[in-house]
């Protein structure tokens, strides 16, 4: 695929996944897009029975499902009992090291 | 061997801990005193933590444990937990702006399971950007650097970890392991790092990126203070579906210091081979001679289709990112913007491009790339495809013999910004890590010696539910390595 047909992908893809990708960083996701995919081409090589069946989890115990049961969420006050951390309806978050 | 930033009373493993403070409960001050006194001197130079607790929040919590009837399992242990793993209360980030300030409202269950059993939360550590990276350089706040040499990186994605381990800047440290994420960190900064079998600990509370490979698991200085951890925070949790029925909290007594049976051990040729530099090569086959002269089996076999579990990992990897972070939308989560009078699709759009930096964007496209119409079947099918050959490929494998092992990876810690720009390079790192996810099955990297003074990580992986005997092969490991 061509460095424009990358970019015209890049544009769709970023319509898709909602991400704004402004023109400096698609020329170079056009770069990346275009290796990347080419390694991942290599599955292509191999010969894979029609047979085989596709392999989307190696759990294989019983799936447990809780149940669906209300409770009440932690407020801004419980984590901001005097509102010392509070900037504009949110919490401002504690410094870094 | 421990790095230069360690104390004597820093590096204390969690037996010897206990052991001090059952003598003298104060000693538990002592320790705490020492480790953020380490923390103080050179924090600023590995950054390590993205958030760590403040000294008397810390000493409280320990007055507290003192003065309950049981000090528990971890008797007091510093723990540091990566911060895509949540705390109530505890901001966490994982590694990216578009959380820089969400606090969760509730615990992970490995992180109540940690509490109640005696841990002590002392911060929460750096990672690569939704644990999107092999190096810890991709976090959106700064990079974490490696405690043996500071012009290399730690490895990811839970370099920062890594790194409070094995600079004892906490005793034992919590990481998420999608891809080698446990592992690889584990091998570069001289840790031993486990990731579980798909299911063992559960997954309630960590922030997802690959769900069917994600695993969280423990960091440490010692082969027994993993094991102690492992026998914490395994077991089933209805809170997680995806969550075994199995018994667990004998991993302990696997750590003993001689094989408990005369294992079979298989060695992966492809994951020995191309690319592994020689130093490292050297030290890998002292250390199976070694093995050997402790009346192990050790034998080479191939697995060409290894080969095309990079591509497999990611195309999958890449996908299952796509959909995990599609909640990432500026309203319920992330980055705030003006809403009144856009369109939702804008705000969406502009939150995203603001809130994630340039890896997980070029993952999230990759992703919705290989699902997409008229590509779905060529790309994320035939992964998925390969996934199975691969897995029945360690079935049949394990049928014949005990565990495997391998090289972590093939090369020394990558010197800082040497792998970064360039995606394929920094995938590259994962090779031998990756085919042990996809397969669902139990890993552990522990140092097996030294080259040019920087750690060199072994990995043993066994049959899923295998970590007694994964862990035993590596305390084998610790006492002859330096024999």
């Amino acid at each position: 695929m061509s460095r424009v047909s990358w970019e015209k992908v890049i544009k769709r893809l970023s319509t898709l996944a909602l991400i704004e990708i402004d023109q400096a960083r698609s020329d170079s996701l056009s770069r990346d897009l275009e290796r990347i995919i080419e390694m991942f081409n290599k599955i292509n090589e191999l010969g894979i029975p029609e047979e085989v069946e596709p392999l989307y989890t190696t759990f294989f115990g019983e799936v447990n499902l809780r149940d669906d049961l209300e409770s009440e969420s932690m407020g801004i006050r419980e984590l901001d009992p005097v509102g010392e951390r509070l900037e504009d309806r949110y919490l401002k978050s504690p410094r870094t090291l | 061997m421990l790095p230069p930033q360690c104390t004597q009373v820093a590096s204390i493993s969690i037996r010897t801990l206990r052991k001090r403070v059952a003598e003298d409960p104060d000693f538990l001050f002592s320790y705490i005193d020492e480790v953020y006194s380490v923390i103080e001197k050179y924090e600023h130079r590995l950054r390590a933590y993205i958030t760590l607790r403040p000294k008397s929040e810390v000493v409280e919590e320990a007055e507290r444990l003192l003065k309950s009837k049981e000090i528990g399992p971890l008797g007091g242990a510093l723990v540091a937990i990566k911060d895509n793993i949540s705390t109530k209360g505890i901001r966490t980030t994982c590694g990216s702006k578009m959380l820089e300030s969400y606090v969760p409202p509730y615990d992970a269950t490995v992180v109540s399971k940690i509490k109640e059993s005696g841990g002590i939360i002392i911060g929460k550590t750096n990672m690569d950007e939704f644990a999107m990276g092999s190096t810890t350089e991709n976090s959106a706040f700064y990079p974490t650097l490696n405690p043996w040499d500071y012009g290399r990186v730690p490895g990811g994605s839970s370099g920062g970890s890594a790194v409070a381990v094995a600079a004892c800047e906490a005793t034992v440290a919590l990481g998420s392991d999608t891809g080698g994420s446990i592992r690889l960190p584990a091998a570069y900064t001289g840790t031993v790092g486990i990731k579980p079998t798909y299911g063992l600990v559960s997954r309630y509370g960590l922030i997802a990126y690959g769900s069917s490979l994600d695993q969280i698991g423990p960091i440490a200085r010692y082969v027994e203070d993993a094991a102690v951890v492992l026998d914490v925070i395994s077991g089933h949790d209805p809170r997680d579906s995806t969550s075994l029925r199995v018994r667990t909290g004998y991993f302990r007594d696997y750590v003993v210091d001689y094989p408990l049976k005369n294992y079979r051990v298989a060695v992966i040729e492809e994951m020995v081979s191309e690319g592994v530099d020689r130093g490292v090569m050297k030290v890998f086959s002292k250390l199976l001679e070694k093995l050997e002269g402790r009346g192990l089996t050790v034998e080479f076999k191939r697995m060409p289709l290894l080969q095309y579990s990079l591509p497999t990992y990611y195309i999958i990897a890449m996908a299952e990112a796509s959909s995990n972070l599609a909640r990432y939308d500026g309203l319920k989560y992330g980055v705030r913007l003006e809403v009144e009078g856009k369109l939702w699709t804008d705000v969406y759009r502009k939150a995203r491009m603001l809130g994630f930096g340039d890896e997980v964007k070029r993952r999230i496209l990759i992703g919705t790339y290989v699902l997409s119409e008229g590509l779905y079947e060529g790309y994320y099918l035939k992964a998925a495809k390969v996934r199975r050959l691969l897995y029945e490929e360690f079935t049949k494998l394990f049928k014949v013999y005990d565990l495997a092992i391998s090289l972590t990876s093939p090369i020394l810690p990558p010197r800082v910004g040497e792998v970064i720009s360039d995606p394929i390079k920094l995938y590259s790192l994962d090779i031998n890590t990756v085919p042990i996810n996809l397969a669902g099955l139990p890993a552990l990297s522990v140092p097996g010696g030294f080259v040019e003074g920087l750690p060199v990580g072994i990995q043993v992986f066994g049959p899923p539910l295998s970590e007694g005997y994964i862990l035993n092969l590596a305390r084998v490991i610790e006492v002859i390595r330096d024999e």
